[in-house]
């Protein structure tokens, strides 16, 4: 607890010396100040993990009632996604903070001090009061970020959709809270949990849509997602990082706090849930692969992921809520773990990002390229990125997208056909957007590391900031260590999904190395032991068999993967195969150069690029894009000078749901323009009617 | 084309069952004249027709040099009545250093056309290396579009200035061992385009040249000669039917 409280004390530190302290130490102090209460944080997540955790409220400092604060487990997993993405934003942060005058470098800072207080505060608040308040302030200090280069047009109006977006959702939220509680009869959230099961079922369900959507903004769930890539498109780059890698689990939590509790007793809420992230996934990698811009594309990706992250947790409260605790606690644990996984190679990619646009001065992708010989140790961490992401072995995104379908395909054990219904057709949206994001990684990964630079201006590129490259290789070797030592892992995350889901999955997703798995009858073990299958029991030490599947008494089915001895047995082979090849065979190397096809020398436009290579998936995906083409030719009597052709993709979301709404809401104030006649006079009497209407109605109802 | 299976049953087996001469009909090589006897006048008057100069008189007889040779049959007809040979065995080694590629290619090898500059016969026939009669695919040679996969370079053309470059290239990019035919008479000493301003006059003045298929243009069967030759498959023929002096 101390450890939380002392975390605080950094981050007012480090407001107060980005005001008062001397211009060249300013960004140098908050960044010494930003460190400090990562590694705090970081302690204090990791003692509620190992603790329990505490509970503490700010009695003696607030007006009205005692706000509440909890620190739990699931909680102090939210604190170290924090505070990692933090610590690896924060040379960024420095760096470019230096960069700007005095004040804007000052208010720079103070806004990130706020987010991240904010966002601490919001993953360990006990009531809606703090929940609320926090949660407010975390989305302002968003929006002052997103708008900060407010002399731009595209961040103002970003951060206008974003403001406006977040608003909107923070009401619903709030109305939906308010609903819960008044049939609580308490602000605590674990009473508000508790009290779902006892409300009637035309409120819960209203308060259920307005939580689920309202707090959904935040996870960029459609149809409330069109602020994301605007927003982290045109932040500052040295804040990317922060929005996509730890604002986005704002939403997560909320979905696992307040909705999880209701859903995991009401199927068709479930349901909804794994619908909605399956189809946010989707949406999510499709118009990610129409973008060139490096920050858009990965912003959209975000909203893929995070799709994935909500829909594994529909599918786990839906398990739950049909009597399956423990496939409900695996598919939960999957979520958790993709969220985990998305902080980790998000961060990295948009650090990354951060870092090419540093060195290069642009991030469009078809202006890129050959970054990979250019800056070798930078674009090795940006490609593992992109390998993790793209769900590769032996990296992160694997696993938790392998437990996830895994999990989704144990709903065979679930009779109602609806369900089923559900489950498969979310699983194949599921399916398709993960190969879809293997395609748009390859793409990313290709036209932005591969090929010849394609612009002079990459061509002369600076060197790889190190303020990019440190933090990269530091989330590399977490993606890594996420992705091989899963074992070891996903006993933590049972623990924490354990209160909710009421079982822990430790035993049936991970048994002891080579024990008898989940719902074996004990003669398979025994089979198996007269092959040898129990040669490395008690001395390997991790638990190191996956086991997924196992089929029903009479025919069990054991699908078993170990993440780190199969790396470890593949990386054998690898490297003995490769050293025995060196030392046996001695071949002569001629190195000549790229093939040309003849020509006197590449041109940086010859290359493949982009937008070529997505055009297949676009042009397959072209019912649901939609895309407006726009020519205009040049012509100068009968001779053609030129031809312009453009083509616009108006979002899905933008197409059916924001623009609607707009549209509905501008006829409406049309329908009342007749109010506003200008006059004083007619303004006192709609005040004065107004007045006598509540009055009235106050009169009547009391 | 749809109904493909009605096809070849109704048409059976199109290729030859050997690329010599003999087992192919009538007209498919045009030939070329051969090195014979002929009267001391008759002879002197065959060389100042041939346009190449690929006849030489020699006292009673003719001398051919097939590399000059441009198959234009004014020493056939009308004016003269040299005999020709219909024979495939057209190509050959350029020099006596020269050698087909080692064993292991023996049975696949990838070839890499390059038109540096020809006219367009050249191209007509090497496309008809895979066309049915010839079928070369069952020897293990195939054409391919990279120089990069390529053992073969087949050049034809008299080699423009502008396909200098793109020729040393494509010989730079070619894994060794690699082996270059030029094919033609242009390809091979410049043929009707001689040297010039635009035109250099032969692939050996830009890339080492190992074996030659005179011609103009060499017919698929002496192009399947003259691959089979560098596969390490064949015999050389005759690249000269000159007589010694």
């Amino acid at each position: 607890m101390t450890w939380f409280a002392t975390a605080f004390a950094a981050l007012a530190a480090s407001i107060v010396a980005a005001w008062i302290s001397p211009a060249r130490a300013r960004s140098w102090a908050g960044g010494c100040a930003f460190f400090a209460a990562s590694g705090l944080v970081f302690v204090a997540g990791v003692e509620a993990i190992s603790t329990g955790g505490a509970t503490f409220s700010l009695g003696p400092l607030s007006l009205l009632e005692p706000i509440g604060f909890v620190l739990n487990p699931l909680r102090g997993l939210f604190l170290i996604v924090t505070a990692v993405v933090f610590l690896a934003a924060t040379p960024l942060l420095v760096r470019d903070a230096a960069q700007y005058p005095r004040h804007r470098a000052a208010l720079f800072l103070t806004l990130v001090a706020i987010l991240y207080a904010g966002m601490l505060a919001f993953f360990t608040a006990a009531d809606i009061v703090s929940f609320v308040f926090f949660w407010e302030i975390s989305a302002l200090a968003i929006w002052g970020l997103v708008t900060f280069h407010s002399r731009e047009a595209r961040p103002v109006a970003a951060g206008y959709l974003t403001l406006m977006l977040s608003e909107a959702g923070t009401l619903a939220g709030m109305a939906g809270l308010f609903i819960l509680a008044s049939h609580a009869h308490s602000t605590a959230l674990s009473s508000i949990a508790a009290a779902g099961n006892q409300l009637p079922a035309g409120a819960l369900w209203i308060a259920f849509l307005l939580t689920f959507f309202g707090f959904g903004v935040k996870a960029g769930i459609v149809p409330v997602n069109a602020w994301l890539p605007e927003a982290h498109g045109s932040a500052p780059r040295s804040v990317s990082p922060i929005l996509s890698g730890a604002t986005l689990n704002l939403g997560v939590f909320a979905l696992f706090v307040i909705d999880g509790p209701i859903a995991i007793h009401h199927p068709q809420m479930a349901l909804l849930v794994l619908f909605v992230g399956a189809v946010t996934a989707l949406t999510g990698i499709v118009y990610a692969l129409t973008e060139r811009d490096l920050k858009r594309l990965l912003a959209q990706s975000s909203i893929e992921n995070l799709g994935i992250v909500v829909a594994a947790l529909g599918a786990g409260f839906a398990f739950v809520s049909l009597g399956h605790p423990v496939l409900g606690a695996m598919a939960l644990v999957a979520g958790l773990y993709h969220m985990l996984n998305h902080s980790a190679y998000k961060t990295l990619l948009f650090v990354g990002a951060a870092g090419i646009d540093q060195a290069t001065g642009t991030h469009d992708l078809d202006r890129l390229g050959g970054l990979m010989r250019r800056m070798p140790v930078f674009a090795t961490a940006f490609l593992i990125g992109a390998l993790a992401i793209a769900a590769l072995p032996p990296f992160n995104g694997f696993v938790s997208e392998w437990l996830l379908f895994e999990s989704l395909l144990r709903v065979v054990e679930i009779a109602s056909q609806p369900v089923r219904a559900v489950f498969a057709l979310s699983g194949a949206m599921l399916a398709l957007t993960v190969g879809l994001a293997m395609t748009c990684f390859v793409m990313l990964a290709g036209s932005a590391l591969l090929g010849r630079p394609r612009s002079e201006v990459v061509a002369a590129a600076a060197p790889a900031p190190v303020s990019a490259t440190i933090p990269m290789w530091g989330l590399v070797v977490v993606c890594f260590g996420l992705g091989v030592l899963a074992t070891a892992v996903i006993p933590l995350l049972g623990g924490l999904v354990r209160p909710l889901a009421g079982a822990n999955p430790t035993a049936a997703l991970v048994p002891a190395f080579f024990g008898t798995p989940h719902g074996l009858p004990a003669g398979l073990t025994t089979t198996l032991s007269g092959i040898g299958a129990e040669v490395g029991r008690g001395v390997l030490p991790l638990r190191s068999l996956v086991v997924v599947h196992s089929g029903g008494a009479a025919t069990p089915v054991v699908f078993a993967m170990s993440t780190a001895l199969a790396f470890a047995v593949i990386a054998l082979l690898l490297l003995s195969t490769w050293g025995a090849t060196r030392l046996l065979r001695r071949r002569r190397t001629r190195r000549v150069g790229v093939w040309d096809a003849g020509l006197p020398c590449l041109q940086p436009q010859m290359g493949y690029t982009a937008t070529a290579f997505s055009a297949p998936v676009r042009v397959l995906f072209e019912s649901l894009l939609r895309p407006v083409v726009q020519e205009r030719q040049h012509s100068q009597g009968g001779f053609l000078l030129g031809l312009e052709r453009e083509t616009r993709v108006v979002h899905l979301v933008d197409r059916l749901f924001l623009n609607p709404v707009a549209y509905a809401v501008k006829a409406i104030g049309r329908s009342l323009a007749w109010l506003h006649q200008g006059a004083v006079t007619l303004y006192a009497t709609w005040v004065l009617a107004t007045l006598f209407a509540a009055l009235m109605a106050m009169k009547f109802s009391l | 084309m749809a109904n493909w299976v009605a096809h070849s049953l109704i048409d059976g087996i199109r290729s030859e069952s050997g690329l010599d001469a003999e087992h192919l009909p009538a007209g498919a090589t045009p030939g070329r004249p051969v090195s014979q006897p002929l009267a001391a006048q008759a002879a002197a008057r065959m060389a100042a027709i041939c346009p190449g100069g690929a006849i030489a008189a020699r006292g009673d007889a003719v001398g051919v040099d097939f590399v000059h040779c441009v198959h234009c049959q004014r020493c056939r007809r009308p004016d003269g009545d040299l005999a020709w040979r219909e024979d495939a065995q057209w190509g050959a080694w350029r020099d006596a250093a020269s050698n087909p590629l080692p064993h292991r290619f023996r049975h696949s090898v990838n070839v890499r056309y390059l038109d540096a500059g020809a006219c367009g016969a050249c191209m007509g026939e090497v496309r008809l290396i895979d066309a049915p009669p010839y079928n070369l695919h069952r020897y293990g040679i195939f054409v391919t579009a990279t120089p990069r996969d390529a053992d073969v370079l087949l050049v034809a053309g008299p080699v423009t200035e502008a396909m200098r470059l793109p020729l040393r290239k494509t010989y730079e990019a070619m894994p060794e061992p690699k082996r270059v035919v030029a094919m033609g008479v242009c390809a091979i000493n410049g043929g009707v385009f001689g040297r010039s301003f635009a035109s250099i006059g032969g692939a050996g003045d830009v890339v080492p040249v190992d074996l030659v298929i005179a011609g103009c243009p060499p017919p698929p069967l002496a192009i399947a000669h003259g691959l089979l030759l560098a596969a390490g498959q064949l015999q050389p023929g005759r690249g000269s039917d000159a007589l010694e002096p």
